[in-house]
């Protein structure tokens, strides 16, 4: 159907109105409502035979408000084709993260967990799409919408006139006012981020799993806080153990890297112990277990050799620097006694002896070449006292023994603020999912709803001022 | 499309046809009715309108054409393109 045909068939409904009208107009029925018409179907003509007449000075008149609103089609795409771009990516980096989850948890529980997201994801996707395909439409249509509204509105006796004043009025608020959409949306909303990290979940980056803490002899540190460096030093997160000597680096919240060896250290009692594996590995020294499902289906047993004694039960180890130095141990749960070679020393070596203040403490050495010292420290709210014994040279052998009891701190008075691995790059996991999920829901999917929405009630108002009939919306209002 | 603006067109010429002659028919039925030996007014008050809707709509019938092109004169002044009437 062409503009002019419309055109012409406008007008030809209009004069056939008039004609109408005038044939009632002089109807031998003295008493009729329907003669009442004649005069309003004689006017309607003429209005609509106007209407026909300046249809292109109404679509100068919306070029018009177009460019004085700097209103831009192109700008309108793009903010459109950014936003759905962003959206796709986000649905491709949730489903590795799916998958990457389904691992650790059952298929139920982890989409639990994601589901708002997603959902909110693909609600603000369609959104996204049916206004662009409405900004298409309108951007190419616009003109012919006006006229077959302008036909509707020609149509004698009223029949089509609300519709036709809407679509009127349709044409002429929506070029308008479509493109202004990203104006308003961007009004109330924050700037959002657009580099998700993708690399970050495909499945091989983070990982989760239960490091087992233990002394030289294989026994259970008690209340290990463990941090973790990478080859250029650089802490990547710090997290506590419990009483067994387990850390639960495990699924959401804390986890760990698998794509790269890095060094763990034991930080117990002030004093610094390398763990073994060295470095580590999480290809090679993780192991599958189940022993700890849900938390992580894998574990890493980290031995610190240069612990040779601590509490199963409190805070208080001995530590050596050199354990070849040691000829033999007696290993009681309440204390230790080293029995130490002294020819073995070379210039210096030195045993620590820590222990939470609150223990009562029996420690004593063999006399020979020994000197003591203490030191007194805070850590992670326990205060320590750690005895320093340097050892020199001697041909004698030598003994330290240490005993404890009685001690107070238990792992809940370890007050450590735990560092978690990629918590910097702004991504945690779950928390932040239905923080992101409210706010893309909110912003992309929420606000342009409401904009559609002020639109259709203006175009509402303007067909009321162009045809006079209130549109009854067929809702009922409760 | 085009059968639909034909018939538009036909309906229109029937349209202004039966017009003319409703406006016979009136116009005589009215003074039929205002010269009846009828002793009722209102019959009288009857025919007196109906002679002058006629009256007035042939009226407005033959100034159709006029009132359109008047309309469209207005407009070409103003300078906007008017599409053809047919």
């Amino acid at each position: 159907m062409d503009e002019t045909q419309l055109v012409i068939l406008a007008t030809a409904l209009s004069i056939l109105g008039y004609n109408i009208g005038v044939l009632l107009m002089m109807a031998p029925l003295p008493f009729s409502g329907l003669k009442r018409w004649a005069p309003t179907l004689m006017k309607d003509s003429i209005f609509s035979l106007i209407m026909i007449i300046s249809v292109y000075s109404i679509v100068e008149l919306i070029g018009y408000f177009q460019s004085m609103l700097g209103v831009s089609w192109s700008d309108f795409r793009n903010w459109l084709l950014i936003r759905t771009g962003v959206l796709m990516t986000l649905k491709t980096t949730l489903s590795g993260v799916l998958l990457l989850s389904s691992k650790f948890l059952s298929g139920v529980v982890a989409s639990a967990f994601f589901e708002p997201i997603i959902k909110a994801v693909n609600y603000s996707l369609t959104v996204l799409y049916t206004i662009l395909g409405i900004g298409v439409l309108v951007k190419n249509y616009f003109i012919k919408i006006l006229i077959i509204g302008i036909v509707l509105f020609s149509i004698p006796f009223r029949f089509a006139r609300g519709a036709g004043s809407y679509l009127i009025a349709f044409a002429i608020v929506f070029p308008v006012g479509l493109p202004l959409l990203p104006g308003f949306v961007e009004a109330f909303s924050q700037p959002f981020e657009t580099d998700f990290d993708v690399q970050l979940y495909q499945a091989n980056v983070i990982d989760f799993a239960v490091f087992q803490v233990k002394n030289l002899f294989n026994k259970n540190v008690y209340g290990p806080v463990i941090k973790a460096y990478d080859t250029k030093g650089e802490l990547l997160f710090l997290y506590k153990g419990d009483e067994h000597g387990n850390v639960f680096a495990s699924f959401p919240d804390r986890p760990i890297p698998s794509n790269i060896t890095y060094t763990i250290v034991l930080d117990y009692l002030g004093l610094m112990f390398y763990l073994e594996p060295y470095p580590f590995d999480p290809d090679r020294d993780l192991t599958v277990t189940q022993e700890f499902f849900p938390h992580a289906s894998k574990k890493g047993v980290l031995n610190a050799r240069h612990l040779i004694w601590n509490h199963p039960n409190a805070f208080a180890l001995i530590g050596v620097t050199n354990t070849s130095i040691i000829s033999e141990v007696l290993y009681l749960a309440n204390g230790s006694r080293l029995i130490i070679d002294g020819s073995k020393i070379i210039t210096n070596e030195k045993v620590y002896v820590s222990f939470e203040k609150g223990c009562k403490n029996n420690i004593g050495m063999s006399s020979g070449n020994i000197t003591v010292r203490t030191l007194d420290d805070h850590w992670y709210g326990i205060d320590t006292r750690t005895i320093v014994f340097d050892l020199y040279p001697s041909n004698k052998t030598l003994f330290i023994e240490a005993y404890f009891s009685g001690c107070e701190y238990s792992t809940s008075s370890l007050q450590v603020e735990e560092i978690r691995y990629l918590e910097n790059k702004g991504f945690t996991f779950f928390r932040d999912f239905t923080r992101e999920a409210s706010s893309i829901l909110i912003s992309w999917l929420i606000l342009p709803t409401i904009y559609l929405f002020i639109l259709l009630s203006i175009t509402l108002g303007v067909s009321y001022v162009i045809g006079g009939i209130r549109e009854r919306i067929p809702i009922r209002v409760f | 499309m085009s059968t639909l603006l034909e018939f538009v067109n036909n309906l229109t010429t029937q349209v202004a046809a039966l017009a003319w002659g409703m406006f016979l028919l009136t116009w005589s039925i009215g003074w039929i009715l205002r010269g009846a030996p009828l002793p009722f007014m209102r019959i009288k008050r009857v025919g007196q309108s109906l002679i002058e809707d006629a009256l007035w709509a042939a009226f407005w019938l033959a100034m159709g054409s006029t009132v359109f092109s008047i309309v469209t004169y207005v407009a070409q002044v103003m300078g906007v393109d008017a599409p053809s009437v047919p």
